[in-house]
């Protein structure tokens, strides 16, 4: 079992317990849940750049917009220019949509990254509870949280598939 | 530096409304983070445009503030959780998770598929969703469908036969499957080898075991860091020794 769900899981049980708590206590839950969502995307796009590159796995999780959207797609042109010539218009395919994926990638780490701010730093920023099992923060709802880690494990799978079938 | 407040001013004088205050950014100096919520004209464009929402960050960075926008996309959203009810509901044993995004007015669905998923069945799969987002406007997609063993490109195959050179028929099938590929068949491998082999890119030894040409590697290129295939080549030659 990944790290990443390990951390989903309990982003999903801090979840469930902001919606069950007494008035005083569920905005503090609420948060550290939203900061546990972000910290199971954080480790999912840890896991696929130390698998492309081991140099990667020690970056700091604000150079992960920078690193996909520079080297790595940049990695990608140069092996898409590569396939094009080759003729290997598979390949080509392929990495046209890991671009698209990097692109996606990159809007749910700042989101995700954005809203974990938005937690820690701005606590006067009251959680908003709507409904009997539903919050937000600055209008970013727990459900679309909840869906970043499954979102960011597809796009990974996309991005590190392209990756091997480029630098096999 | 700006504050948060004269930021918000900034933008909201390049026709930009965050969603609340910006929000400095810890990581960073000079640096904040901002939501900002897109929806959609009748043309199905995103407003604001990703060129108005340039210019403005643009102007900000000519003051030396950076600005990062997390976007919050309700319809996107919407159509994503749409169309994995969708799939959960109609091919609930083969597509495990999806993904839907949009942007420029095309959708994007990746589908990670179970093992062993035939043609026929991604087919029909497409075509349910396709139909579903034609009824909800989204007529122009793509589609990913991730498979647990990817087939080998020709360039995967080639790179794989260029790092195990001289490398023989069956050991080259091995040693795709190590490296995450799905065994291709004995046909497909012959076919590939030979059609590159009569370009010059391969030859074949009397041992049966194949490398590549000076012709082959040029055209294939190198690479000049650590996922070269030629150091990989060298240092498990190395080991082999």
């Amino acid at each position: 079992m990944a790290i990443s769900e390990d951390m989903h899981r309990v982003a999903h049980h801090l979840q469930q317990k902001a919606v069950a708590a007494a008035v005083n206590e569920r905005d503090s839950y609420a948060r550290s849940c939203y900061n546990r969502y972000y910290y199971s995307v954080y480790l999912e796009c840890r896991q696929m750049l130390s698998g492309m590159d081991s140099s990667w796995a020690s970056l700091s999780h604000a150079g992960y917009p920078a690193l996909l959207g520079g080297k790595i797609k940049r990695n990608f042109q140069a092996e898409r220019k590569k396939a094009f010539k080759n003729h290997d218009s598979d390949l080509v395919n392929i990495i046209d949509k890991a671009n698209r994926s990097i692109a996606e990638l990159q809007k749910i780490i700042i989101k995700a990254n954005t809203t974990r701010v938005v937690a820690d730093y701005e606590p006067d920023e009251k959680v908003d509870f709507v409904g009997a099992d539903r919050f937000s923060l600055r209008s970013i709802n727990v459900t679309e949280a909840h869906g970043w880690t499954n979102s960011v494990r597809t796009h990974c799978k996309t991005i590190s598939s392209a990756w091997r079938q480029s630098n096999a | 530096m700006l504050s948060s407040v004269e930021v918000l001013n900034e933008l909201e004088g390049k026709g930009i409304r965050p969603v609340g205050l910006p929000v400095q950014n810890p990581d960073k100096h000079d640096s904040y983070l901002i939501f900002l919520r897109l929806s959609y004209n009748k043309d199905g464009n995103a407003v604001p445009s990703k060129r108005k929402m340039d210019i403005a960050l643009k102007h900000l960075e000519s003051k030396g503030i950076e600005v990062n926008v997390a976007l919050i996309d309700e319809k996107a959203s919407d159509l994503d959780r749409a169309v994995a009810a969708l799939l959960a509901e109609k091919f609930f044993a083969s597509a495990q998770s999806s993904v839907f995004s949009l942007a420029r007015g095309e959708g994007l669905i990746s589908i990670n598929l179970s093992e062993g998923v035939g043609d026929a069945e991604i087919a029909e799969m497409e075509q349910a969703v396709r139909e579903f987002l034609k009824l909800l406007g989204i007529s122009t997609l793509r589609f990913i469908f991730l498979t647990p063993r990817p087939a080998a490109t020709t360039t995967a195959f080639i790179g794989m036969l260029r790092k195990h050179a001289p490398v023989s028929l069956d050991k080259l099938g091995q040693e795709l499957v190590k490296a995450g590929f799905e065994q291709p068949t004995e046909a497909w491998m012959r076919r590939t080898l030979d059609r590159w082999r009569k370009k010059g890119v391969l030859y074949r030894r009397s041992d049966k075991r194949f490398v590549l040409t000076l012709a082959g590697l040029n055209q294939f290129g190198t690479k000049r860091n650590r996922t070269s295939p030629d150091i990989t080549r060298a240092l498990a030659a190395a080991r082999q020794e």
